[in-house]
């Protein structure tokens, strides 16, 4: 940045004198609040996890069960329902895969950028 | 150099933070708070106010950041959700108080801090930027202290890239005319 630029920027930042918040905690409220939206969104995986199994299982039990006697309308309807259960259990292992593959993937992006950072920097050492 | 190597463990954090990590959520807090805080003062332009906007903007942050596509946008996303949570300030304000006037009007000068030891030239920088309007300080602030390029810029404020320019160098150019007239 220019002479200018730093100037501009110390005469900026002497007026906003940081303060310690007042009488309340900023940092663990959000920090709890993150904490309390993961544990929201695993109870919520959970709950649509076991909703499809019971729905799969519900489907398949009766079908590995019936005979000749079984009407042809209640075998479609344990099919349907049994590959109901099972895809929706599918696409949402396939998702979960998905999204925990993408994080993976651009983290070692991030990684190889900062260890070819480092590399270029005879300063940082290994 | 460092500059990189910042932006990329910070893009880390936001990665981890998304894999449900709270001990990254703990330090990108840590990392932010300051910088978020002085956002959301020049906009308030009240120390207490700045507190509630990023107590809200963190709470917003906790449940948006996972769907956050590229962890590079972090900061410019951070500074938005800021910048929105203040300006719902500042109408609330004027809703709750019937006032018609901005109620962050003259709040700057009267809070503005005591003289740090500076030299001249900063000096008469600072006394220079005081008189300028809010909004001119708050562009001057993104772009010199935080240090964002006018795309983000635009995206933080919600207006076209071409108007940032230009008030940019309005803000530039009147920032010149009030140096002028104070060293007359």
């Amino acid at each position: 940045m220019s002479e200018f630029g730093d100037m501009l920027k110390e005469a900026l930042m002497g007026d906003e004198p940081f303060a310690a918040a007042p009488g309340r905690n900023a940092l663990e409220d959000s920090v709890k609040k993150f904490e309390q939206r993961i544990r929201t969104v695993r109870v919520m995986a959970a709950i649509a996890v076991t909703f499809m199994t019971l729905v799969a299982l519900g489907g398949l039990i009766p079908l590995l069960r019936s005979d000749d006697d079984t009407s042809g309308r209640n075998l479609a309807l344990y099919t349907i329902l049994f590959l109901f259960g099972g895809m929706g259990i599918s696409f949402g292992k396939l998702w979960f895969a998905l999204m925990v593959n993408h994080i993976a993937v651009i983290k070692e992006l991030k990684i190889v950028q900062l260890r070819v950072l480092q590399g270029r920097d005879p300063s940082e050492g290994s | 150099m460092t500059h990189s190597r910042d932006r990329i463990g910070n893009e880390l954090l936001v990665l981890a933070c998304q894999e449900g990590k709270s001990e990254a959520f703990r330090r990108l807090v840590e990392h932010w708070q300051e910088r978020l805080w002085r956002h959301a003062f020049r906009l308030t332009g009240r120390d207490d106010a700045a507190w509630d906007v990023l107590q809200e903007a963190w709470l917003a942050i906790a449940n948006g950041i996972g769907k956050l596509q590229e962890p590079a946008r972090f900061p410019a996303w951070a500074y938005t959700i800021v910048t929105r949570r203040a300006a719902d300030w500042v109408a609330g304000v004027v809703r709750r108080e019937g006032r018609e006037e901005d109620p962050r009007a003259t709040l700057l000068e009267e809070q503005a801090a005591p003289e740090p030891e500076a030299d001249g030239a900063v000096q008469l920088l600072r006394r220079a930027l005081r008189r300028l309007p809010r909004e001119q300080r708050v562009l001057l602030s993104l772009h010199y202290v935080d240090g964002f390029g006018v795309r983000e810029m635009g995206t933080i404020l919600d207006v076209p890239e071409g108007t940032v320019k230009s008030r940019l160098h309005h803000a530039r150019s009147q920032l010149r005319d009030i140096i002028e007239r104070i060293d007359r």
